[in-house]
């Protein structure tokens, strides 16, 4: 009966012992274990986060710094069709429609003896200017080109009076010329206002050539 | 004497179960036993406890190890974050090495303001609004600079290749035709190329050097030295 009861005791003590004992570890392990990984995710998602940032920062500065800068100019031409019912002629290549005329900007400078020559050449004259909308007209024109134009219109010394190249006398109620009334002297149209310039002096011009109805 | 110690080993074991389950039957019987019931429950109650922790373990244990999840994902983060390490260092990378000719150009163009084109040891400023000869000096003036002076062949190429389509003012003028040629400062020109024209007044037409009257309106080029040379000496 002694020996028994000896065993019996024995084990029981094995037994509360391993109650103690196993109960809390997996607890303290699945604990451990899950706090561990959860910082370890947030740890990774931050660091994510941080990464994005900076690449957008990067990039951004990679397109704010463009290597050239283009600039664009665009030129108006003015043309504005004419009321007229009947067919009409058009303006031959590189001639500009305004009103009943055909109008050619020279691409060069040259004095004005030479611009006269070369509308000559080209079956034209240098422009005449008939009323004040069509002088207007050419200032915006020569506002939106940058430049100024010899036009057919020249200082007379004889008679002391500028005369257009066909021959009549300036009305100065139609324009005025700013600048000297005397020999050699050749009428230039800018943006504001039509100067007296030296007709040896490199400007540009403008022919003009009558359209014919058919 | 070995071998019999075994013998006498397996019958208690034996014997402990019989005993066991004698006393269980014992206790259904009857219950007028106290402390027999006692002890019999104390020994019911550890077994069955002790059984249960190794089953919840066992379940506890087996998700984790089996689960592919979690060895999936974690390379799967890893990668990425490589990846995108990766782009920033090249990211870094490439904007230092576009950094470096900004750095260069900044170099080249230290001596002149900004807008102004060095050429030569000058600095060169193309005015693009339109005003006559006396104004587009003054405008110069206001920049410390005075209309255009050409002193060697390379100032006078370069602007010559950048005349455009417009005349522009430059700084020679005369008293008359028939006077020689002089920089805004009165310093004589040296007729490194003829200027067209009958007039008083300097201008760089798209056809060469031309000249014209003072008062009318054109685009103009206003010239400066160029600073480092200037230090320099």
């Amino acid at each position: 009966m002694d020996a028994p009861v000896l065993y019996a005791e024995l084990h029981l003590a094995n037994t509360q012992g391993l109650r103690c004992t196993s109960p809390p570890s997996p607890r303290q392990d699945a604990c451990w274990g899950s706090g561990w990984h959860r910082v370890a995710l947030k740890l990774g998602c931050v660091g994510l986060i941080l990464l994005l940032m900076g690449l957008s920062v990067l990039v951004g500065f990679l397109v704010q710094k463009p290597p050239i800068e283009k600039c664009s100019v665009a030129v108006q031409e003015n043309k504005t069709e004419p009321t007229v019912r009947s067919t009409i002629l058009e303006c031959p290549r590189d001639w500009h429609l305004h009103w009943n005329k055909c109008l050619f900007i020279s691409q060069t400078s040259r004095p004005w003896a030479e611009g006269l020559a070369d509308c000559s050449l080209r079956g034209a004259t240098l422009l005449l200017i008939g009323d004040g909308k069509e002088l207007k007209l050419l200032q915006d024109f020569s506002k939106g080109k940058g430049q100024q134009f010899f036009i057919g219109l020249k200082y007379v010394q004889e008679d002391k009076v500028w005369k257009w190249m066909n021959g009549s006398i300036l009305n100065t109620n139609l324009l005025r010329i700013t600048g000297k009334n005397e020999e050699n002297s050749c009428a230039l149209i800018s943006h504001t206002e039509v100067f007296s310039d030296s007709c040896s002096s490199d400007n540009h011009w403008i022919c003009q050539k009558t359209l014919k109805r058919v | 004497m070995p071998s019999s110690a075994h013998l006498q080993d397996a019958p208690p074991l034996l014997s402990r179960t019989l005993t066991q389950d004698e006393e269980q039957t014992s206790l259904r019987q009857s219950s007028s036993c106290g402390l027999s019931a006692a002890s019999a429950s104390e020994s019911l109650s550890g077994s069955t406890k002790s059984r249960i922790p190794h089953s919840k373990m066992l379940q506890g244990n087996l998700p984790r190890i089996i689960s592919p999840e979690s060895p999936a994902k974690l390379p799967c983060c890893y990668g990425v974050i490589m990846v995108l390490s990766v782009a920033v260092v090249a990211l870094s990378v490439a904007l230092s090495v576009k950094k470096t000719p900004q750095i260069l150009t900044v170099k080249t163009y230290a001596a002149c303001p900004r807008n102004w084109i060095g050429v030569g040891n000058k600095c060169y400023y193309f005015n693009e609004t339109p005003s006559n000869w006396t104004f587009s000096q003054t405008l110069c003036k206001a920049q410390e600079a005075e209309l255009a002076r050409f002193d060697t062949e390379e100032e006078l190429n370069f602007l010559k290749r950048h005349k455009g389509s417009s005349g522009y003012w430059i700084g020679l003028h005369r008293e008359s035709s028939s006077q020689p040629w002089k920089w805004t400062d009165n310093t004589a020109y040296n007729n490194l190329v003829p200027i067209g024209g009958d007039e008083k007044h300097g201008f760089l037409s798209d056809n060469g050097f031309s000249s014209g009257r003072g008062y009318i309106v054109r685009k103009s080029i206003c010239s400066k030295p160029n600073s480092y040379t200037s230090q320099c000496q």
